[in-house]
């Protein structure tokens, strides 16, 4: 049977089948171009379906033949072979994939049959499964969903019309050359009963339990490498965050990490919130060591101690700091520097002091859950955060935390921090023109680290995540900052000042952490993220170089070994840089992309062994445990229940004048409970008769409408004052009748003789006719009977 | 009652398998996450179908509605009423396959025949049907009843059986009687030439009721019954002036040649077209000996009653070896002028070998003598009898020209 006599819904729903299928060949040949990098093929393809939808398809100006098709496949299969040769050093997997493109644009234009339609479809699901193997980007992630559920679609629809499709056709075009011969008799427009709205909804649902599905089998299949396939073409993602080194050869865009990372909340002597101006810094990693290449790596703790050992002397201005870290592949903890042990200090932290910085005696990855610490500090004044952290360590010891720039030698060979005139010429010429256009050759250290700082905010240089591509691969990435982009985070900005700072004989040293965090007004403790990791930079002071307004208020004592002084060389407002460009639903929506995409590189690119017990495992062995602990944990449950027993008797001794009603009464709610669920089926029965009677409303209700009221005042007076009364057999209205002649057979009561007759049609109105009376309506009646009253009486006198 | 439900892969699948174990491979080889998510993916859709095929077949009642009998390439419905007993689901894409097997000659191949169910509404009631033409008579049985289901994307196949079967019976096909039978049987000669119409004078003693025919009178209609069966019904008399009809069917043969299966059909369709045309336009006596497999006489008066007895033995009888035709005959009845006697077999019949056994004064000889004969292996068949050749016949045709 041709299409052209097919009836018209089945031809709709092939239709809906051919975009279907065309729609996965373009989605199944964009991925594959994604992988390849290379998007003639999937333009080609594109094209080609849409052509042949219009042409083959829908106009059927040309259909491709069995030799015209042989023709072609014997082309593609030359052309493949070519490729083959030629890069016979590449991949080969690619040259494969391609063919699968050729032989879906063949398909294309060949009469749509069901093999026709299931090849389409097979080959596709072939092109997906190569390019899974090369692209790894969200957008195949995207684009995968799409492909899924289109998938979905057409595989439904080619079922539908491969089942339906013999028993559409036309019984009289149907020749019997058989003993028994049978046609199918179904109506043509059935198939809408088939594809309609509940298709689009059963499609939605099984696209949702497979996508569920997929989800659980994938986080719980066992992996059993540290490091998962990352893919033929894999493009480095890089985030903003955490790490214990900096390295600042990283090129493209760096997207924010939502992540959260700790949650920190502050107090003060009496324990109440202390409230934070400005945005607090929580040092993590001190990197002091520069390895070239924009490499800054931490040098190893040489004096570790524990941190019980560092008490405050100055308690009164001491400030709790409540962490909730979660956990993490390190072991540094994030503290407003300089830091104290206070009471609740947990006694496995160590502090070093030459970097002051905070450590866990195990890694936190190890924890299995957040980690909770707090920590004393003395850093705050007035709610805002000091500039100078007192040095536990001075005199010969600050050369080994603060290495001492590279002097030129003879020979060359002590250049070993990589911080010197030859290799970062314009970092040190730039410093020094900085220092001399300030005439600060003779001031103090202070001064000229400060002047250098602001050297940065004078507006010649802008933040940015997206790191130029230009790089200048010869130069170090510091001084191709300085001379070539002056564009960069804060990374980069930091590792120059330090060098700058070093280049001017200052002791100088970067630090990573994160400032500020989102602030929670209600909860009053900061939630930081990945997002607010930041670097900036410490230079060592001694006593005489700290100027006397900063000394204000510090003790003597304790800067007696001198201090560091935070600068940062960051421009201000990091976030605002980025805002000002965009609109805020913009930024909200980049936001949620980056989000994703660090989803899906941690989680579903990078899901290795390690990942999969951090993220996955442990915590559904700890709800587990967590939950085996509540319910079978007898003690528990015992002092819960004699805790409720205790709280009900109470209760029940005070309500029921101390009569122990405890066990009756949890008896009785039971023993309802259970008469409730056995009766279930009784109170829906109930429950519908009653609903039904509230909405269809019967003689009980009806009694309240006026007609029915006003019509047996009727009845009554006229019992009671003429003595004529309803007969059984008598309905209202014959009553009415009756009465009405007996009244207009007195003088008095003539006038109402039609009265009664309008009260019964009044009172069938609102009885059978479910209309309710007016207001004017049922005063004139009221008022009328009331007169009839009066008249009924005077007649009887 | 309703079988197990069985799954099995369809030949399609097997690529889709295929390329699910590639991807699988894959994943597990080089841990490649997406091949694995790609592998789930294309696990969900094989999870679906075993799960929803075994819903879709789950809690259907199916009742047949087919007619007791038909005549034989007489096209006829067979409906379904399916009725999903489910109290949210739907059914959807049902299959159902019917088998149908010729209880009566087993030579038939049996057949298939299917139709489609697109939606059964949860607690609906849904009806689905095909059309059938049997070309051969006889007993047939339609039964078990096959649903079958491949939601949602027919990549695997749910069958379920049920044990429910019906019978009907398929009468010989009826052909159109031509000029020689009308010249030699004149049943209603004294109808088609004397413009005898009854104008309801009772003629007779009631006997029955038979349906209406142009020329009946209006008055001879039997309401009751007419109202009852929603056609027209007249009640029929004795009719002292109605011929009778005799036809004594031949269809035994010797062992060693058996009857040419067409030439038995098609003398059961004669047979069958001539009792039939008789019992329209005759109100006599009929009587009707069959000398086969089972040998059976039939006689009563004409109508639909005797009509269906006749029509249900030629459905079921076969030719049947080495019987004496005449003894299987007995005796003739007594046989007026104006009666017909006519003998209709697959081959020539010499009367001569009829006589001894049970006619020792050759009376049976004189009324065999006036006997009226149809041989339909005679070629000149085609003046008495003709059938509309069945599509088979056609092909073969096309095939021998």
């Amino acid at each position: 049977m041709t299409t052209t006599s097919r009836p018209p819904a089945v031809a709709v729903v092939e239709r809906l089948l051919q975009f279907n299928v065309v729609l996965l060949v373009i989605l199944g040949t964009s991925l594959l171009a994604m992988g390849q990098q290379n998007f003639i093929y999937a333009i080609t393809a594109g094209l080609a379906a849409v052509v042949a939808i219009y042409i083959t398809d829908i106009k059927r100006y040309y259909t491709m033949g069995p030799d015209a098709t042989t023709f072609a496949a014997m082309f593609a299969c030359l052309v493949l072979v070519i490729q083959v040769v030629r890069n016979a050093d590449e991949s080969q997997l690619l040259n494969v994939a391609n063919i699968l493109i050729y032989l879906e644009i063949i398909l294309l234009f060949q009469k749509k049959e069901d093999r026709t339609y299931w090849s389409l479809i097979a080959l596709s699901l072939l092109q997906v499964i190569v390019a899974a193997a090369l692209n790894l980007g969200l957008v195949f992630g995207v684009i995968m969903a799409i492909y899924v559920i289109s998938g979905f679609a057409a595989m439904m629809l080619f079922f539908i019309l491969r089942e339906m499709r013999p028993f559409l056709e036309d019984p009289s075009n149907k020749t019997l050359k058989h003993e028994m011969e049978w046609v199918g008799l179904l109506p043509s427009e059935s198939i809408r009963d088939v594809v309609n709205h509940r298709f689009v909804r059963r499609l939605i649902r099984m696209v949702f339990v497979t996508g569920l599905a997929t989800i659980l089998v994938f986080f719980s299949i066992p992996r059993f490498n540290n490091s998962a396939w990352q893919g033929a073409n894999r493009k480095q993602i890089t985030t903003v965050g955490f790490t214990e080194e900096v390295r600042l050869d990283d090129i493209g865009r760096i997207l924010e990490n939502p992540e959260q990372v700790m949650r920190v909340e502050f107090t003060d002597l009496l324990n109440q919130p202390y409230q934070v101006d400005g945005e607090p810094y929580f040092r993590g990693t001190v990197l002091s060591e520069y390895h070239g290449g924009g490499v800054w790596k931490q040098r190893r703790l040489r004096n570790p101690v524990s941190l019980r050992s560092q008490s405050s002397f100055d308690l009164a201005s001491t400030v709790s700091q409540h962490t909730t870290l979660e956990p993490g592949s390190h072991s540094v903890l994030f503290s407003v520097a300089p830091s104290y042990s206070v009471s609740e200090t947990p006694t496995n932290l160590a502090i070093d002091k030459g970097t002051r910085q905070v450590t866990i005696s195990e890694e936190l990855s190890k924890s299995r859950g957040p980690y909770h610490y707090t920590i004393g500090t003395t850093a705050f004044r007035n709610g805002w955060q000091r500039d100078l952290i007192p040095s536990l360590i001075g005199g010969s010891l600050i050369t080994s935390y603060y290495p001492p720039l590279d002097r030129p030698s003879n020979n060359g060979i002590a250049r070993n921090s990589r911080i010197n005139d030859e290799t970062l010429p314009t970092v040190f010429a730039v410093a020094q023109e900085t220092i001399e256009a300030a005439n600060l050759q003779d001031a103090t250290n202070f001064e000229k680290a400060k002047t250098l700082e602001n050297h940065f905010r004078r507006g010649r240089y802008t933040y940015s995540l997206d790191v130029n591509q230009n790089r200048d691969q010869q130069l170090d990435p510091i001084e191709d900052f300085v001379k070539n982009h002056r564009s960069g985070h804060c990374e980069y900005f930091a590792g120059t000042l330090t060098c700058m700072l070093r280049s001017q004989g200052i002791p100088a040293r970067m630090v990573v952490g994160y400032k500020g965090g989102e602030f929670n007004t209600v909860g009053d403790y900061y939630i930081v993220r990945q997002l607010h990791a930041h670097a900036w930079v410490e230079a060592y002071l001694t006593i005489d170089q700290i100027p006397d307004d900063e000394l204000e208020g510090a003790s003597e004592t304790l800067l007696r070994n001198g201090a560091t002084l935070r600068l940062d060389p960051t421009p201000d407002g990091v976030q605002v840089v980025l805002a000002n460009n965009s609109l805020p639903i913009v930024t909200t929506v980049r936001e949620f992309v980056d989000y994703c995409q660090v989803l899906w590189s941690d989680y579903v690119l990078g899901l290795n062994s390690i990942r999969q017990q951090e993220s996955i495992y442990w915590p559904i062995i700890r709800g587990v445990q967590s939950v085996g602990y509540y319910l079978f944990n007898v003690d528990l449950w015992r002092t819960r229940l004699v805790a409720v027993q205790e709280r009900a008797a109470a209760l029940v001794r005070q309500r029921f004048f101390g009569i122990p009603l405890l066990y009756p009464v949890i008896g009785g709610f039971v023993l309802s409970l259970l008469s409730i669920y056995r009766g279930r089926r009784w109170i829906r029965r109930r429950a519908a008769q009653v609903w039904q009677r509230v909405r269809a409303p019967r003689d009980s209700i009806r009694k309240s409408v006026p007609g029915f009221a006003i019509y047996r005042q009727l009845e009554s007076i006229l019992e009671e004052s003429l003595g004529i009364h309803r007969t059984e057999n008598q309905t209202p209205y014959e009553f009415a009748r009756v009465a009405g002649q007996q009244l207009s057979r007195h003088p008095l009561t003539a006038e109402y003789a039609d009265l009664p007759k309008t009260i019964a049609i009044a009172y069938y109105r609102a009885r059978f006719g479910a209309q309710r009376l007016s207001r004017h309506e049922r005063q004139t009646l009221a008022t009328r009977v009331k007169q009839l009253t009066n008249a009924c009486q005077g007649s009887h006198s | 009652m309703i079988g197990r439900t069985r799954i099995s892969i369809p030949k399609t699948t097997w690529a889709y398998v295929a390329i699910l174990a590639v991807a699988v491979l894959g994943a597990i080889m080089r841990e490649i996450n997406l091949l694995i998510i790609l592998a789930g993916m294309m696990c969900g859709p094989l999870l679906i179908s075993w799960q929803m095929i075994h819903i879709n077949l789950r809690k259907l009642t199916i009742r047949r509605k087919i007619p007791t009998s038909v005549f034989s390439g007489s096209p006829f419905d067979v409906e379904f009423s399916i009725h999903n007993q489910r109290r949210s689901v739907d059914s959807w894409a049902l299959v159902l396959e019917d088998r149908i097997r010729n209880q009566t000659n087993q030579a038939i191949k049996m057949g298939k025949a299917r139709c489609f169910v697109p939606r059964v509404g949860a607690k609906q009631l849904a009806t689905a049907r095909y059309r059938v033409r049997l070309l051969t008579r006889g007993r047939y049985r339609f039964g078990p009843l096959r649903i079958s289901t491949g939601v949602p994307f027919g990549l695997l196949q749910g069958k379920i059986r049920t044990g429910t079967y019906d019978d009907v019976l398929v009468f010989p096909r009826l052909g159109t009687l031509r000029r020689g039978w009308k010249r030699s049987v004149q049943y209603d000669h004294q109808g088609q030439h004397q413009n005898h119409q009854r104008k309801g004078r009772i003629e007779g003693n009631f006997y029955g009721l038979r349906d209406w025919q142009s020329g009946d009178s209006h008055r001879w209609i039997h309401w009751r019954s007419s109202a009852k069966r929603n056609e027209l019904l007249v009640r029929q008399f004795e009719e002292n002036r109605s011929h009778n009809l005799v036809l004594l069917v031949d269809l035994t043969h010797p062992a060693a040649t058996p009857v040419d299966p067409k030439h038995l059909e098609l003398v059961t369709s004669f047979v069958a077209t001539a009792v039939t045309d008789y019992c329209r336009r005759s109100a006599g006596q009929i009587t009707v000996r069959v000398a086969g497999s089972p040998a059976v006489e039939i006689h009563g008066p004409s109508g639909r009653a005797i009509l269906n007895d006749i029509l249900e033995v030629l459905a079921e009888v076969s030719s049947a070896a080495d019987l004496v035709p005449h003894e299987t005959f007995g005796a003739l009845p007594h046989l007026k002028s104006t009666d017909h006697l006519v003998i209709a077999g697959t081959r020539s019949i010499k009367f001569d070998r009829w006589t001894p056994s049970f006619d020792p004064h050759g009376n049976e000889r004189a009324k065999l003598q006036s006997a009226i004969v149809f041989d339909v292996s005679d070629p000149n068949i085609d003046d008495v009898f003709t059938i509309e050749p069945t599509p088979s016949d056609i092909s073969e045709l096309e095939l021998a020209e």
